[in-house]
């Protein structure tokens, strides 16, 4: 327990927060709740809304009664985030932070574990099956674990401008990410990447490691795109790359659809639950990985523009917590976090329009699926948890100095 | 920030410029991503919308029923079943294996390998078709519960037709054939193919993601109007007679070809085409091309001796010649034009005028010719619409081969075609000069379609069409005057009382007639005869004319040998049949028989049908 023992004395000093009076209070902190940032929690407040709105649309068909269970489903989903969402808010960041290798090797083990024992599905094992038929996927709640580990060997173990530069940090996302490759669901593991790559960039590695990774995967790209590829997941790069009319079936055919969605709603959209394209059941699992082409639709260039936007607003307040923020963990936290959601929401909506491969990642807080909701919930969660527990920053200036 | 235990002393490495930067790069994937959105959304919003609309906007062409084609007694020449086309959708049946499987249990179903099947159902198409014309319906409806039963998706029946021609060769050529998609190819069929065929409608309707069919009836759409019913000339008995004529000069003399026509001169209309060779309905893809070919109206030859009362008929009203004139044929039977030598078979001496014909003295009718001149021959032969086509509805006629007015010459046109060549028409088109002389001058349009017999529930106003029903039909045209045309039949009956068309004589059945036996030139020389016999009966008041061409008959080759037997069979066939006709009336059985048959068609007007083509429209006679 030694490097437990380190971090301790921040806490025993008072370290900047100073709340713990009691041992409750240690772990729980409801007084701070009233200096919540409102425009985060609005914004994901709202996208949640509109995704709840629009996988009720997405369910709907002229034909074919489709899964009406959805809507009142991700409602409930979206009743527990609440709840991880104090939980996670009320436990001191910091705290989190300490026992985060703990939480690693847990996530380590879950993983192996859905590797065999979990749920098949579309030939692949990615779910664990919960209660009444609630599943999660682990590889989804990997991310705020990720984000916490890594800011603990950022801070307290690992120098990212050593030598050594990104090894660390990008050797323990391989080893979730390689497990989850093994599902396999190869796009969600290459997305925990982004993760260490912005967080140590924010703890100052050197340029020239980031340049030494590139060049390593560029060497690495042409045997793993032939080798280490299976067949489905080189067919939807080749689709991307060289689009064939012929292939009408396959991940193009998804792509085709969600862009004649999304292009067919227009300016102002058709109006939600009116879209043709929508209620003809032309888009197959549009209630999670292709929302935004429902969205596309149905509230046309001014719906999707603003979802966008509000996007933009929330990676952008998370940001801005890192800068407001002057301890390192928690600086590291809301990086990770503006990370987590930004690069999903790039892949996902990239996909929908046409401008990237077919992949299984869906948009956070829209997509239908409790594991991405919770996620991120998590992830708002820590930036919140960092963000109320800082100490108030008087003058600028501190950031280059 | 001052813990000696920090590895990481606060995150001010970083520059604010480097900070600044991720900022701006995350800031401008989004503006990107709303680039894109744009050109999606706004620039190729039309582009999108349209292929939104293609795919699940449908239009579904509704086909009517074909319309029938009967004879004139109501018996159904060709008429359509129903016989739907099974469609597989193989994306919505399953993969591989799936296709394997049903490929076997259906193979039984539908007598097809079952290779086959999984063969058409691997093929990377939406929609392919398993089977066309899936029949009978028993069979249709056993495979459709089998899909109701064991829920399969993506199989269904489209609506199609099977056309039926009970009678199999008989009066192939007239009746013609369609195509897969019941399109008319040949005969009646494809001349009336648009209104056999009716209306296409038109169901617009919904198809969603899944191939589902989701109805959205629109203002536009139109129900399909079936085809109209026709009713033929074609007479049955004298059809089977001049089939079995033909059948027995085919027998005997082995010609390369031969045609039949037999025509009601007062109306123009046909009682009866056959043509050999010939081919089956029922199979029209095994008929080679010569098989299919309506000689008939599409092959022009040069008629030869039955050209010569047309010739007489040119001498006679312009007064060159009187009927008691005498004409010297020579004493050799060779006898020479300028550079040219014309033959006789037999050296026929001085010869009256009639004779000139009755015996078919060609070097006769070349002075004769020659007594009219290049110049009113020519316009003879317009006045008498020589030059024209027949104008019969059935598809193809070749056009008359005449030589042009300006290159006419006295020793070479003028001469040859005195007797029949350096002029070429078709059968159809000899036939139909030949009814002018039978019904006393009259120039009636040959035509095979009676009647149109509009579809249940409309009437013929609906209808498109060419306007070569009834009375809409060209009017006949005077080619000669009325005394002319008796004495050219007087002519005529010499021939076959004594001259050369004995062989077409029938006991008690005043025959007038002509043969005529032309070399035929194939490929640029000689080779072998066409043999042509015509006659009309009874000459007093003709109601049937015959007319058969045998091309390139071997052992005999004259007009009056190879074809006029024939004729003969024809003739003593039709006559039964008129005797029968007189017995029973005007308003015969036939009528009735196409009211049952239809059930439902009784709004036409009865009686009118089966005398048309035997009756005479008054007003059009002296």
């Amino acid at each position: 327990m030694a490097f437990f023992q380190k971090t301790q004395s921040l806490e025993r000093n008072g370290g900047p927060w100073g709340y713990e009076s009691t041992w409750v209070g240690r772990f729980f902190q409801p007084g701070i709740l009233q200096r919540l940032d409102f425009l985060i929690l609005g914004t994901t407040a709202v996208l949640m809304i509109i995704g709840a709105l629009f996988i009720g649309s997405a369910s709907l068909s002229d034909l074919t009664p489709g899964e009406s269970g959805l809507p009142s489903r991700q409602l409930q989903w979206i009743g527990l985030s609440v709840v991880v969402f104090l939980v996670v808010v009320l436990v001191p960041y910091i705290r989190l932070v300490r026992w985060s290798l703990v939480f690693y090797l847990g996530l380590l083990l879950i993983l192996a574990y859905t590797m065999f024992f979990g749920e098949m599905k579309n030939n692949s094992r990615r779910w664990l099956p919960l209660v009444a038929g609630f599943g999660l996927q682990p590889s989804e709640l990997a991310k705020p674990v990720l984000i916490l580990v890594l800011a603990w060997i950022l801070r307290y173990r690992h120098r990212p401008d050593s030598p050594r530069g990104l090894v660390i940090p990008l050797l323990m996302t391989g080893v979730p990410a390689l497990l989850v490759a093994a599902q396999p669901d190869l796009a969600t593991a290459l997305l925990f990447f982004p993760i260490p790559l912005a967080l140590s960039f924010v703890a100052g590695a050197r340029m020239r490691s980031y340049f030494f990774v590139a060049l390593v995967c560029l060497v690495a790209l042409p045997p793993t795109y032939f080798f280490g590829l299976r067949d489905y997941q080189r067919d939807r790069i080749k689709e991307f790359v060289v689009p064939k009319d012929s292939d009408r079936m396959g991940g193009r055919y998804q792509v085709e659809q969600s862009m004649i969605m999304i292009g067919s709603g227009g300016f102002w959209g058709k109006g939600l639950g009116q879209g043709p394209q929508n209620r003809l059941d032309y888009l197959p699992e549009r209630q999670t990985d292709f929302i935004f082409s429902v969205i596309g639709e149905e509230w046309g260039f001014v719906g999707c523009a603003s979802v966008l936007l509000l996007f933009l607003l929330l990676v952008v307040s998370c940001l801005g917590v890192a800068l407001r923020v002057r301890e390192p963990c928690g600086r590291l936290i809301a990086v990770g976090v503006a990370t987590s959601i930004a690069i999903p929401v790039f892949v996902n909506t990239a996909m929908t329009l046409g401008a990237a491969p077919t992949t299984g990642v869906p948009l956070p807080f829209l997509s239908y699926g409790g594991s991405s909701l919770l996620t991120h919930i998590m992830g708002i969660g820590l930036v919140m948890n960092v963000n109320l527990r800082r100490v108030p920053v008087l003058a600028r200036g501190d950031f280059e100095s | 920030m001052s813990h000696s235990t920090e590895i990481l002393n606060g995150v001010s490495l970083r520059s604010r410029s480097l900070a600044v930067f991720a900022y701006l790069m995350f800031c401008g994937i989004f503006v990107l991503l709303i680039a894109r959105l744009f050109h999606i959304q706004i620039t190729d919003h039309d582009d999108l919308v349209a292929k939104a609309r293609d795919q699940f906007s449908r239009v579904e062409e509704l086909v009517g029923s074909r319309g029938r084609i009967l004879d004139s007694s109501g018996e159904m020449l060709a008429f359509s079943v129903s016989a739907p086309r099974l469609m597989a959708h193989p994306h919505l049946i399953g993969d591989s294996s799936d296709h394997r499987l049903l490929a076997q249990q259906l193979s039984g179903m539908l007598g097809v390998p079952s290779s086959v099947l999984l063969q058409r159902l691997s093929l990377d198409y939406r929609c392919v078709t398993l089977k066309t014309k899936v029949f009978p319906l028993e069979s249709v409806d056993r495979i459709q519960d089998w899909i109701d039963q064991n829920k399969i998706k993506g199989l269904r029946f489209e609506k199609d037709e099977w056309r039926v021609n009970p009678h199999g060769s008989l009066a192939a050529h007239a009746i013609g054939f369609v195509g897969d998609d019941n399109q008319g190819l040949g005969g009646i069929e494809l001349e009336y193919d648009e209104i056999l065929a009716g209306k296409v409608g038109r169901v617009s309707f919904q198809r969603d993601g899944k191939a589902n069919r989701i109805n959205s009836a629109n203002s536009s759409d139109l129900g399909p109007k079936n085809g109209c019913d026709l009713v033929l000339t074609l007479d049955p008995a004298i059809q089977n007679g001049l089939e079995e004529a033909l059948n027995d000069l085919v027998k005997q003399y082995r010609p390369d070809a031969a045609v039949g026509i037999v025509m009601a001169p007062k109306t123009g209309a046909i009682l009866a085409l056959s043509n050999r060779p010939t081919f089956d309905l029922l199979a029209p893809g095994k008929a080679k091309p010569s098989q299919r070919r309506n000689r008939a109206v599409t092959d022009p030859y040069e008629p030869g001796s039955t050209i010569k009362p047309f010739v007489l008929k040119a001498a006679l009203e312009g007064g060159f010649v009187g009927l008691s004139d005498t004409i010297d044929c020579g004493s050799s039977g060779k006898y020479r034009f300028g550079s040219r030598v014309v033959t006789d078979v037999h050296a026929h001496g001085r010869l009256t005028v009639p004779n000139v014909v009755v015996k078919s003295s060609n070097i006769g009718m070349a002075h004769i010719g020659l007594k009219v001149g290049c110049a009113q021959m020519f316009d003879e032969f317009r006045k008498m619409t020589i030059g024209d086509r027949s104008r019969v509805d059935l598809p193809g006629e070749a056009r008359v081969l005449l030589t042009p007015r300006k290159k006419w010459t006295p020793n070479y046109t003028l001469v040859s075609v005195s007797f029949g060549y350096e002029i070429a028409f078709t059968p159809m088109k000899l036939a139909s000069l030949y009814c002018g002389i039978a019904n006393g001058g009259w120039m009636m349009p040959p035509h095979i379609v009676q009647e149109v017999l509009p579809p249940a529930g409309s009437d013929l106003s609906d209808v498109v069409y060419a306007g070569l029903e009834g009375a809409n039909r060209p009017e006949g045209k005077r080619i000669m005057k009325y005394e002319t045309a008796r004495t050219l039949t007087s002519i005529l009956r010499s021939v076959v009382v004594d001259g050369t068309g004995k062989n077409a004589q029938v006991s008690g059945f005043s025959v007038a007639g002509k043969s005529g036996t032309a070399q035929r030139w194939v490929d640029g020389r000689r080779d072998g005869h066409n043999s042509s016999f015509v006659a009309f009966a009874p000459a007093e008041d003709p109601e049937v004319l015959v007319l058969v061409v045998a091309y390139g008959p071997k052992g005999s080759y004259y007009g009056g040998t190879v074809a006029a037997p024939a004729v003969k069979k024809t003739l003593e066939c039709a006559r039964a049949r008129l005797e029968i006709i007189r017995d029973f009336g005007i308003l015969d059985p036939t009528v009735s028989a196409i009211g049952d048959r239809t059930g439902n068609r009784t709004n036409r007007e009865g009686g009118s049908s089966k005398m048309l083509c035997l009756s005479i429209p008054g007003e059009k006679h002296p």
